[in-house]
């Protein structure tokens, strides 16, 4: 599956080279070919993160203080770690600890 | 649906979706072991089928009402304390940072509303404020390349233009060490490195911050200072403040207005969380520069890792810890002044301002000469046994300092004060008067002369 992930906040500091957008495509987990935010992340940790997993990541989850947007729209309406993804989805995250 | 805040929904109802009528429980003991917020997709305020983007105090939101709410908030903050006064020039503190950026796009558009107002007035009696912009540069402490800081400051400027702000002052932190001195940064580093905790030296640094602007603010004419300080960056100093022994102090540092200062200080964000200010600005696409920030090793980064943890559990602890704050009681200087507004006072808003006729109108306690906190019993007792028998100034600086600075900020070694208080700024030492000491011999030099206490004439 398609997708654009964002890394901001200072968590793009986290990946390769430091960028922030990402043109990625996720393999789907299960057999019905979808893809959840908790699939993804497991999928970033795995590919994208490069050091200090333990800043973006908490568990099965992202790291309190970090913001996930799915299209624009805080994940908390969307589902949460459940929310299923589409083709060509755009997902924003953005580490809040920094204040400002 | 967990709880949220009271104010969130402005008053003017929510909807069938309102946790503050609604919610029971049980209804947040199941949403909170689901791990998430069980929120409609539909917006809570506006309803009518248009979804929901974002999450303010519980309630889902469309993206014109989420944006609604903050700027209700920040309004509310500004005209119910009367922040800003008709003839104020206004110097806001830009960090970068999303806060800070939502506090620079809403003064903008108070003012260009104000501006509206005052074409169409046909007396148009009353100007409309003014607004500038200061960013201190602390690059001097960072270890970036010298191309990356000088695009992180080309973009902080850019972000003030793209705003319609025509002054901006883009102030190096080291300024504030080169009055007397050319070598600002030899000396401002020096300092630092005097520093053995990682917690001091931030806080350090965030007392010369404010001085920084207090000099920008004075050099330049303005009137006000005002911060992007948010309820989730109060919360963290709540908590760290009464780790660090400063709970006399934290009044001072949580309310809305601050006057201790020469130029004083305000603060319309302080009803609003960190994570809804980052949302609106990607909402909005609000540029924000974090480039320049450092990483943070004491106890304030471990605070805000802890509070961002207890939010996880509950969204509305931020608030929680804020109001808990406002329970103790603010000092005078956090009231105006009426004097300069009573052209411009609605009658509903005397009581917060103080009374002239009072003597609590001005504040005759001792500040902190590092971090501006006001002294408690003891630390007054102390100065007052220390100014009867100091005998270099150093003495008298030392105990112009609070308890928390004297054991965070100043270096471990006590013969290392004068050093380090040499390379302060003039504009912190200054205040301190040593007359009494620099009149007098040191008694060792004359001890041989003294009579003792029980010597018979």
């Amino acid at each position: 599956m398609h997708l654009t992930l964002e890394f901001g906040g200072g968590l793009e500091l986290l990946l390769e080279k430091s960028t922030k957008v990402h043109k990625v495509d996720v393999p789907p987990k299960d057999g019905e070919g979808k893809v959840t935010v908790s699939g993804l992340l497991s999928w970033v940790k795995s590919n994208l993160i490069k050091e200090r997993p333990e800043m973006f990541l908490k568990g099965d989850s992202v790291r309190p203080g970090v913001l996930v947007l799915i299209n624009d729209c805080d994940w908390e309406i969307c589902g949460g770690l459940d929310a299923e993804l589409e083709e060509k989805d755009v997902v924003i995250f953005i580490s809040t600890l920094h204040g400002g | 649906m967990a709880a949220g805040s009271a104010a969130s929904c402005g008053g003017t109802g929510c909807g069938s979706h309102c946790s503050s009528s609604s919610s029971t429980a049980a209804e947040d003991a199941t949403a909170e072991s689901l791990g998430r917020l069980s929120v409609s997709r539909e917006c809570g305020k506006c309803g009518g089928g248009v979804g929901a983007v974002a999450v303010a105090g519980g309630v889902g939101l469309c993206g014109e009402c989420f944006r609604a709410h903050l700027f209700g908030k920040f309004k509310l903050a500004v005209t119910s304390n009367a922040m800003v006064r008709p003839t104020d020039s206004v110097l806001l503190a830009f960090s970068g940072g999303p806060a800070s950026r939502v506090a620079l796009q809403f003064i903008h558009e108070m003012r260009s509303k104000a501006i509206e107002s005052w074409d169409a007035s046909n007396s148009q009696a009353l100007p409309v404020f003014g607004v500038a912009v200061a960013f201190v540069d602390e690059s001097v402490l960072c270890s970036k390349p010298k191309q990356e800081i000088d695009m992180a400051i080309e973009d902080i400027k850019s972000i003030g233009f793209s705003v319609g702000i025509k002054a901006m002052h883009i102030t190096p932190l080291e300024d504030v060490f080169s009055m007397a001195s050319k070598d600002g940064e030899g000396r401002l580093r020096e300092a630092v490195d005097m520093i053995d905790d990682d917690t001091g030296r931030e806080d350090f640094l965030q007392c010369l911050r404010m001085l920084a602007l207090q000099k920008i603010a004075l050099e330049n004419g303005y009137t006000k200072i005002m911060l992007g300080s948010c309820a989730s960056a109060i919360a963290c100093h709540v908590l760290s403040a009464t780790v660090k022994g400063q709970g006399y102090s934290l009044p001072a540092d949580v309310q809305y207005v601050d006057t201790r200062w020469e130029i004083p200080v305000v603060i319309p964000l302080r009803d609003c969380l960190a994570r809804e200010l980052s949302l609106l600005c990607e909402l909005d696409s609000l540029k924000t520069q974090q480039h320049l920030d450092r990483p943070s090793n004491g106890i304030n980064s471990l605070v805000a890792s802890f509070v961002e943890r207890l939010r996880e559990e509950n969204p509305s602890r931020e608030h929680t810890i804020v109001r808990t704050a406002q329970k103790l009681k603010p000092f005078s200087f956090n009231k105006f002044s009426a004097d300069g507004y009573h052209d411009f006072l609605p009658s509903r808003l005397r009581p917060k301002f103080q009374n002239v006729d009072n003597d609590e109108s001005t504040f005759s306690g001792i500040l902190c000469l590092i971090c501006g906190s006001p002294f408690n019993e003891s630390e007054l007792r102390n100065l007052e046994s220390t100014k009867h028998k100091a005998q270099k100034k150093t003495d008298l600086y030392t105990a112009h300092c609070c308890q928390s600075c004297c054991f965070q900020i100043l270096p471990s070694g006590g013969n290392l004060y004068e050093h380090f208080f040499s390379l302060l700024p003039e504009f912190w030492t200054g205040r301190v008067d040593t007359v009494s000491v620099s009149h007098s011999l040191p008694r060792d030099q004359i001890e041989e002369y003294l009579l003792e206490d029980n010597d018979d004439s």
